[in-house]
């Protein structure tokens, strides 16, 4: 993490690169490993969905790319390789906390669309007055090409009246406008990449439709990469054209959109994908539903952390190897023991565990 | 159909550990993130997870709660220790209130010497120096110099001066107290009359601790029954005694409560002084904690489980007894413990000018009325010591308060 | 009001041997709007207005709809926490008899709370965190004087078995539990009194994606054990046509359309009910609709102000000057009954529905 000078390299059309990226909270009860071996790339101007259910992490990664980690939080292991502006590349988690160059990077480079609009809007300003502010601060626009921007952007997300818009404050808005407010804001700046963390959940099915549509339409206008985190498995269909599942703060399974949902690969996105009633699909009396639940993240099961709800458990091997990320086609991972050399793991994992008790031995004899 | 994962022990001891996760079902589980932004650890179900842990009722974790509140850990041990000091004032103060000395007026405070080197040698013998006093023949000031060959010894669980515990269990056991009643013992000095200090603030503790304590039960008392009131009917009822408490709230407190106080008569017996002080306090205490009570009956209204607990068929009063007041003691218990510092205060500065509880009662504010004088302080700095207590008092119960209140609400 | 009294008698299809366990019946329910010191009424909402339906005995009965239409409403007045302005609510009890829930006091309610019980959204607001799941479960029983303590004790353990939970569990606070379990408790909590209608406002909307398929089942399984019949409140039009059989949709406090499931989906007769299902995402990339179904303009309108004639022609892409000045009621259809809408031109509009055709791609 100190090899501040290293030179990063990643593939032309890559906007972002996350490697082994690890996130653990450290509190008073324990260490609560909220993101744990998460790898994935994000192309330029395209869409990646982020699924998973509660305490997957998978607002946590999203946060971790912008380093939006506060105390008891810290990102202790992985690379967050991101392309900027002029085409350098910088490793975020090497970046200084809150230093000019992430300050740039967030806002400016990378947005982010939250769940609550009211939560990153705030209550006393005008809602023209935040965006030209954003503007303002980051592309060096005065105060008239700021309000002119405000506009444009107010009517890019097709806010009615943007004009009048543009002098009012949040609460006088409506769910779905407020969610549009926060999309113009976000994308005010020309970013390169916009983080949309559950940006539709809040939202009726009706406005959701609309501003799925709205982001899709705006991406293809802008060109910006879109990371979109749901647990709808729906919108992800709708939205996104690779996919990352999440579980328990692992990447369990990585493809393009079509694989996913005609081809998993990982017990867990086929059992989710079963679990799901889908309107005017199917017509089958009882859902098949996943047993058990997501574990409490201070119980972690040993080995494969899903191995307890598992159809296709294997006793002394999921219960005692960690699955390693397998690449089974290109773009194609997975984290699962069925893909894996069974064998070779567990030498693998032997092995290291002795090497770490031999490292504790020797540390215990140097002292 | 049945969890699974209740069959099976996925890697605690405890074969009856399930799985555990209190966070909302849709925010992430253990480590969510609110509306701000800011990262937010579950620490509630995350302690301890297992059947004890499970079956822990509302006191039990709030206690644990409490427990990790280092400050106010601190402070709930002041307080106890002021409250035991206000019990057991007869047995830890050396002398009575009254005991005075006209020989040493506005004495130095002494301390207890445990060795005594004569020349027979060493012993362990706790003892004070008398005090020679010599007046300065032209401005009458005294002063005083200890001398190592006048030597009091001090007893420990001696039998001291007799008295009547709580004004009616007779007895003289003294946790310390010179050897031979009579001789003086300055430990925090004396005042003009030569009466000990320490004594007097020991006393003085009964009386403060308890006006603010009793007066706090007072307003608590109004407090839930008009809150109550004017939250479970609301309307009208609600809307009169709303304007009742804006109309006490607007009143200047100090002002009022000393318009009251002047119009205690003089010819009021110290012990009716006493709870007529602790009424007046309360007329406008219990107006914020009826608000604190009405807030928590309008919110707790239509909570779920208090609709469930109607649909359950429970009447009005086992809704309110069972369901909803159980919500809120807690906070109440806090809110409380917060408002005691207010009253003691209050009735410090009521004694301080003169106002409130008076001689021969002791209180801290009575005491502090000593210190008035600017010739006296500069001569005897130590009759401010009870204003330091008065601040170990309130900055004791501030702690602890703060540390019930975080700790009122186990599941947030 | 004619389309009232025709729905009353009417009775699903194929079902005509089957009798009403409720018939809601003009159902208003408004909520004032006060002003200032003196809380003068100003105004009101109008959060359910003029609803009419019936539940047959032993259905699942799906009340869907965007947020502030009214279903939620229409569930509370139901379950009598709120008491309706005006209209009826009629429960058929077990021994036939009718009863107007509508306009009974608290005290009079009291032996019908135990025959409908109700089923919370949020499974951490509902349970008293202070309280053991004993008492939780076992309070219906206690305060209507229905068992005993050691026989509530016995009865709140078997019901923990049926809703899948431990019975030792009996002594623990909610605090122990997950959001699933916890709706476990509530369901268990519902059933303790052995009721016959359930109304479940949003009972999996909070839960997670692997947890509302178990709830699912469980509400599924229970139903059939104790031949329950369910009101089924909720906005996720996927999980309602999985576990309903009749559907009434509703628009800013009234009912647009009601009939058989099947019907409801795959013949809808109400363009609201036409853009509801094609705003819902479908979890299969093929089948992406972005650019090909018509999306809803507009806001849901403000229930205390409603547009003129029916409420829904701002947003209706197949308004007419009629839609506009003069409000449509709900009509039966002559081709299929049972199936009822509240729109102009039901007979003549070709809507889309979500048809089994659809799933060809994905299977």
């Amino acid at each position: 993490m100190s090899d501040a000078n290293k030179i990063y390299v990643m593939p032309e059309e890559n906007l972002v690169e996350v490697k082994g990226l690890k996130t653990h909270f450290f509190t008073d009860e324990g260490v609560v490993k909220a993101v744990d071996g998460v790898d994935f790339v994000v192309p330029r101007g395209k869409t990646l969905g982020i699924v998973g259910e509660s305490g997957s992490g998978k607002s946590i990664t999203a946060r971790s790319i912008v380093k939006l980690i506060d105390r008891p939080g810290r990102i202790v292991d992985g690379e967050v390789l991101v392309r900027r502006r002029d085409n350098s590349i910088d490793n975020v988690v090497d970046l200084p906390q809150n230093g000019e160059s992430i300050r740039r990077l967030r806002g400016r480079e990378i947005s982010m669309i939250f769940q609550e609009p009211m939560a990153s809007l705030s209550p006393v300003h005008k809602i023209g007055r935040q965006i030209t502010e954003m503007v303002q601060l980051h592309m060096g626009l005065d105060k008239d090409a700021a309000r002119a921007r405000a506009i444009e952007m107010l009517k890019r997300v097709d806010m009615p009246k943007a004009t009048q818009t543009v002098d009012s404050y949040t609460f006088e808005l409506s769910g779905g406008m407020r969610q549009r407010a926060m999309i113009a804001m976000a994308l005010s700046c020309d970013p390169n990449l916009v983080i949309a963390d559950e940006p539709t959940t809040a939202l009726d099915v009706t406005t959701q439709a609309t501003i799925i549509d709205l982001l899709m339409d705006l991406q293809e206008q802008m060109g910006m990469s879109v990371i979109f985190i749901t647990h709808d498995l729906g919108v992800i269909a709708e939205i996104a054209e690779s996919v990352v599942v999440m579980y328990l703060g692992n990447v369990v399974e990585r493809a393009d959109v079509d694989s996913i949902f005609h081809d998993a690969k990982h017990p867990y996105t086929q059992a989710l994908l079963r679990s799901i009633p889908k309107l005017g699909l199917e017509k089958t009396r009882r859902l098949s539903a996943i047993e058990g639940m997501v574990p409490h993240p201070f119980r972690r099961p040993r080995g494969c952390p899903f191995h307890d709800r598992c159809r296709s458990f294997m006793k002394g091997v999921c219960d005692e190897l960690v699955p390693p990320i397998e690449t089974i086609a290109p773009g194609r991972q997975v984290r699962c023991l069925l893909y894996s050399d069974v064998d070779k793991v567990r030498a693998e994992q032997a092995e290291s565990a002795r090497a770490a008790s031999a490292a504790v031995e020797h540390s215990e004899v140097s002292t | 159909m049945s969890d699974k994962s209740e069959k099976k022990t996925p890697l605690a001891a405890d074969p009856a550990a399930v799985t555990e996760e209190t966070s909302g079902a849709r925010a992430e589980s253990a480590v969510g993130t609110d509306g701000n932004g800011n990262v937010q650890v579950e620490s509630a179900a995350a302690a301890v997870i297992g059947d004890e842990y499970a079956s822990l009722g509302q006191w039990a974790l709030m206690w644990k709660k409490f427990r990790k509140h280092k400050l106010a850990m601190v402070g709930g041990v002041v307080t106890a220790i002021f409250y035991l000091i206000a019990l057991f004032a007869e047995i830890i103060a050396p002398f009575p209130t009254a005991t005075y000395n006209r020989e040493y007026p506005y004495a130095p405070p002494q301390r207890i010497r445990l060795i005594l080197r004569t020349d027979e040698g060493t012993s362990f013998a706790p003892h004070v120096l008398g005090l020679d006093s010599v007046v300065d023949p032209r401005s009458f000031q005294r002063t005083y110099t200890p001398n190592p060959e006048k030597v009091i010894p001090v007893r420990f669980f001696s039998h001291g001066q007799p008295y009547k515990m709580f004004g009616f269990i007779p007895g003289s056991l003294r946790l310390f107290a010179p050897a031979e009643s009579g001789q003086p013992m300055y430990l925090l000095g004396a005042d003009r009359l030569g009466r000990d200090l320490f004594s007097r603030i020991i006393y003085g503790t009964r009386v403060s601790m308890t006006i603010g304590l009793v007066g706090v039960f007072l307003s608590l008392f109004l407090g839930v029954l008009l809150g109550g009131i004017s939250g479970f009917f609301g309307g009208a009822v609600d809307n009169i005694i709303q304007r009742i408490i804006e109309f006490l709230q607007s009143i200047p407190s100090i002002p009022l409560w000393m318009g009251l106080a002047a119009a205690i008569p003089q010819t009021v017996p110290p012990l009716q002084v006493y709870f007529l002080i602790t009424v007046i306090l309360s007329i406008l205490g219990w107006t914020g904690l009826a608000r604190v009570v009405r807030g928590k009956f309008f919110s707790l209204k239509t909570e779920d489980f208090v609709v469930a607990a109607e649909l359950d068929g429970c009447s009005n009063l086992r809704t309110i007894m069972r369901h909803m007041v159980p919500s809120f003691m807690s906070h109440i218990i806090a809110v409380t413990t917060l408002a005691i510092p207010t009253m003691i205060i209050a009735e410090t500065s009521l004694s301080f000018l003169g106002l409130g509880l008076r001689p021969p009662v002791v209180s801290w504010g009575v005491l502090l009325q000593q210190a008035q004088n600017i010739r006296a302080v500069s001569m005897a700095p130590w009759l401010l010591l009870p204003g330091i207590f008065v601040i170990i008092a309130v900055l004791g119960f501030n702690f602890l308060g703060d540390g019930l209140r975080d700790a009122a609400d186990p599941y947030a | 009001m004619s389309s009232v009294d025709t729905q009353n008698t009417a009775t699903p299809i194929g079902k005509e041997d089957v009798k009403p366990v409720l018939e809601v019946k003009n159902l208003k329910m408004y909520f004032p709007i006060t002003k200032g010191l003196l809380r003068r009424r100003v105004g009101e909402v109008k959060a359910v207005d003029d609803v009419s339906f019936n539940v047959y005995e032993g259905e699942v009965f799906g009340v869907v709809g965007e947020s502030g239409c009214g279903k939620t409403t229409t569930g509370r007045c139901i379950t009598r926490v709120l008491k309706p302005t005006a209209g009826e609510i009629i429960y058929h009890d077990k021994r036939g008899d009718r009863v107007n829930l509508s306009d009974l006091s608290r005290s009079e309610l009291r032996p019908y709370r135990r025959e409908i019980r109700m089923i919370f959204q949020d499974p951490f607001s509902s349970l008293n965190p202070r309280l053991p799941v004993v008492d939780l479960i076992g309070e219906v029983l206690k305060v209507n004087r229905i068992a005993t303590d050691a026989e509530i004790k016995e009865r709140v353990k078997k019901l923990l078995r049926q809703v899948g939970l431990r019975p030792e569990y009996l002594e623990r606070y909610p605090h122990a539990f997950s959001g699933g379990e916890r709706q476990r408790i509530g369901v268990a909590r519902a059933l303790a009194s052995e009721p016959r209608l359930v109304v479940a406002d949003e009972a999996v909307s909070a839960l997670d994606v692997s947890i509302q398929a178990q709830t699912i089942n469980l509400l599924q399984d229970l139903q059939e054990e104790f031949n329950l019949t369910y009101i089924f409140v909720a906005h996720d039009l996927s999980v309602v046509e999985h576990i309903c059989d009749r559907i009434g949709v509703m628009y800013v406090g009234k009912m647009v359309e009601t009939g058989t499931k099947e019907e409801v989906f795959e013949r809808p007769k109400h363009p609201y009910t036409e853009a509801l299902m094609a705003a819902v995402p479908k979890p299969d990339p093929r089948l992406r609709s972005r650019g090909q179904r018509v999306r809803l303009p507009g806001e849901v309108a403000d229930p205390s102000n409603p547009p003129s004639g029916c409420y829904f022609h701002p947003r209706c892409r197949y308004a007419q000057e009629i839609c506009r000045t003069k409000a449509p009621s709900l009509q039966e259809h002559e081709v299929t009954p049972g199936h009822y809408s509240a729109c102009h031109f039901a007979e003549e509009l070709e809507l889309k529905g979500v048809r089994p055709g659809e799933a060809s791609a994905s299977a």
